[in-house]
């Protein structure tokens, strides 16, 4: 099994086994983080690919200052948000009104899976989605994130706070179905 | 539950999380890599065709200049090569002239037989003349002519005695049969004698010749294709050398004979013979034309050394504008700021240039262009600096008188310092040296041409002066000759190629002289920053050409 130094050398002289190698290896992180920020699965495959064709084409720049798998998800991550403007969708009304905070016993989360998470994510707004995303579960600041999606700071801190509460609104309605 | 719990239980719950993409996905990745490893080989194969172009029209049109013709610039020894089957045909006819007087028919059933081997004698006999032709140029005045010699002489073939006419038709006809014999020895004598004899052959139509001409005509030729000598101006006191005008002739007689050949005197088989000569001459003397490679359609294919082409120098200033655009190189959503920020200072401006060209034109309107030109584009850096400070200093001085008239100077000094923003401004200068390599196909018109032309420009030198701002810490840093002073290199050290197009209007002052106005539009096909600089920029450039031109 190659180490990760040596896919990270064979990927730089292009070599078919070594990009392989590297697929195989993160392809299903990446899908899941692609399938986070896409609206559906068709999406997410055609992000994943975008992204890993950026991977390949851009890792002779990749100086080993980081995590390679840090870098790999950055790319991901962009590609998803440039994806998100290619499809010209951010000016969908987000129009979701203000949720009351219901606040949840912490032993509801641990009976979530991952896969009902992804779900609940999915079916967020888009805006919702990518901000909650981003500020969330990669860590971007509001401003960066204003950069990226091209809105207000004000804005971004609102739809996380929406974004928050439609996540917590979906679980207390999926336990109380449960139940 | 707090907002914190409630992020970090969500992202704990998705750190791990995988899902399995189809394989369909890695299909496409293994596609698409391959075509874009392709699309790599497609410039290359691109570049090395222009090379090749480049090569073998440098090597063509130096070739098609060691045939250019030197003692007579409207007839010579290139033509003569240039015109393999005609000069065949001469041989044929005179041949079969000195063999049988019946020459015409024996002429036709000497053809009748004729084959492509016999073709070949043809051309060898035809380079036996070009050849011995060549000798009697460099032997004009000397009383020796070779025996070669003696067949171009008889195309001089004229009686100034009797004042009759010639046809070159007759040449092989029963009349010719005593011009051939009888003015050959004459025209041996008058070449000999020089400017003894001030004789000018001068041709007309047939309609106005002796009687022995259309009968000649009317066996062998079309009515516009025979040739005679005037007497009325054998006794031009400024004629050409009579060598030279022996070899007009000869080319008159010669292009009978091709209209004569070409359909007329022999059937579509030894027509076919013929042609199959002239590919076999034209592949011998190395005649291949390339514009019958890249424009097979084109019949009116002008060949090298036939002088159907010529040479232009262009001399040229250039003004435009720059146009810059800088993307985020895909590595890190981080850089956008950085972006921004370079995008809100920097406006590329001017963009100036001057150049040598020289061009190779046929008549059929297509030319190749390469030459060599410096330019120099500017981007100007504006920025607010919000670090300036600006300090007054009030200083006070007070002069005390108490009651005994004593006086006390008091000096103070305030310093009041002000922290403000303020526009700075600078220019980034970038020089080029490139050379551009275009086709082009010109439009002719009465005064006015106009060119289109498209190619690529090769860059030999990119020199940079100026600041950028540093990704690293948004500090200015200096532009040296090979890039940032400091950090990751905002410029590559050479720009590659760039596509170019341009249109242009020339208006002709004279024959030789030309004046022109060219937009140009150019392309730099890979972007002018390193693939691994944080930003991605691109250039383009329009400009407007204005020059002059002198055509030889």
């Amino acid at each position: 099994m190659l180490s990760e130094e040596d896919i990270i050398a064979g990927c730089k002289k292009k070599r078919a086994e070594a990009q392989q190698a590297l697929y195989d290896r993160y392809s299903g992180k990446m899908f899941a983080l692609c399938l986070r920020y896409a609206k559906h699965r068709a999406e997410a495959e055609d992000v994943l690919q975008e992204g890993f064709i950026k991977v390949f084409d851009k890792i002779k720049t990749f100086r080993g200052d980081g995590s390679f798998e840090g870098w790999i998800r950055r790319i991901m991550v962009h590609t998803a948000i440039k994806y998100y403007h290619k499809a010209s969708r951010k000016n969908e009304a987000i129009g979701w009104e203000s949720l009351p905070d219901s606040p949840m016993k912490p032993e509801v989360y641990g009976q979530l899976d991952a896969d009902q998470i992804l779900d609940m994510i999915q079916d967020l707004p888009e805006g919702y989605r990518l901000v909650f995303n981003l500020h969330a579960l990669e860590g971007y600041k509001h401003k960066e994130i204003a950069d990226m999606l091209e809105i207000g700071e004000s804005t971004s801190r609102s739809q996380l706070t929406k974004a928050r509460s439609m996540l917590q609104k979906m679980i207390e309605k999926m336990f109380t179905i449960v139940l | 539950m707090s907002i914190n719990k409630f992020d970090k239980h969500i992202r704990e719950k998705l750190a791990a999380h995988e899902v399995a993409p189809r394989p369909l996905v890695w299909e496409n990745i293994e596609t698409q890599l391959a075509s874009s490893a392709k699309s790599q080989y497609r410039w290359l194969a691109g570049l090395l065709f222009v090379v090749v172009i480049a090569g073998a029209t440098y090597y063509f049109t130096s070739m098609g200049s060691s045939t250019s013709p030197e003692a007579f610039p409207s007839s010579s020894s290139s033509d003569l090569q240039q015109q393999p089957n005609q000069t065949a045909m001469i041989s044929t006819g005179e041949e079969s002239t000195s063999e049988n007087p019946q020459s015409v028919t024996q002429v036709e059933q000497l053809n009748s037989q004729s084959s492509i081997d016999q073709a070949t004698e043809f051309a060898i006999a035809e380079n036996t003349l070009s050849d011995q032709s060549d000798k009697m140029q460099k032997s004009q005045g000397e009383t020796s002519f070779s025996a070669g010699l003696t067949k171009a002489q008889e195309a001089a073939n004229y009686d100034n005695a009797s004042g009759s006419t010639y046809s070159p038709r007759a040449e092989s006809g029963p009349s010719a049969q005593n011009n051939s014999k009888a003015t050959t020895e004459q025209a041996d004598r008058m070449l000999t004698e020089t400017d003894q004899t001030a004789a000018k052959p001068s041709f007309s139509s047939s309609e106005n010749q002796s009687a022995t001409v259309s009968e000649m005509q009317n066996t062998t030729a079309p009515e516009n294709q025979s040739a005679t000598v005037s007497n009325k101006e054998i006794a031009d006191d400024d004629s050409p050398p009579l060598v030279q005008r022996a070899w007009e002739n000869k080319q008159q007689f010669e292009a009978a004979s091709v209209l004569t050949t070409d359909g007329k005197m022999h059937s579509p088989v030894q027509a076919a013979a013929f042609l199959t000569l002239e590919e076999r001459q034209r592949k011998a003397l190395n005649e291949f034309d390339i514009c019958d490679v890249l424009f097979p359609s084109i019949e009116d294919c002008p060949k090298f050394g036939d002088r159907r082409r010529r040479y232009q120098i262009d001399a040229y200033s250039q003004v435009g504008m720059l146009f810059s655009h800088l993307t985020n190189n895909d590595l890190d959503v981080e850089v956008n700021s950085y972006l921004n920020q370079r995008r809100s200072t920097e406006v590329p401006t001017w963009y100036v240039g001057f150049g040598l060209r020289l061009s190779t034109q046929w008549t059929n309107g297509i030319s190749l262009r390469g030459g060599l030109q410096v330019s120099e584009s500017q981007i100007r850096v504006e920025y607010l600096d919000e670090t300036q400070r600006q300090t007054t200093v009030n200083v006070s001085i007070d002069t005390l008188v108490d009651q005994d008239g004593n006086t006390t100077v008091v000096w103070d000094t305030i310093s009041i310092i002000e922290t403000g923003v303020e526009t700075r401004q600078f220019h980034n200068t970038f020089t080029q040296i490139d050379i551009p390599l275009t086709v082009g196909y010109t439009f002719f018109g009465p005064r006015y041409d106009v060119e289109v032309n498209a190619g690529v420009m090769f860059n030999l030198l990119f020199q940079r002066s100026g600041r950028v701002f540093a990704p690293e810490d948004n500090a200015f840093y200096e532009l040296g000759r090979t890039g940032a002073a400091r950090g990751t290199q905002p410029y590559r050290s050479e720009l590659g190629i760039s596509l170019v197009t341009s249109v242009a209007l020339n208006y002709r002052l004279s024959p030789q002289f030309s004046v022109f106005v060219e937009p140009q539009l150019r392309y730099f096909v890979d972007p002018v920053s390193p693939s691994s600089y944080a930003l991605q920029e691109n250039w383009f450039m329009g400009s407007l050409m204005l020059g002059g031109r002198y055509a030889f």
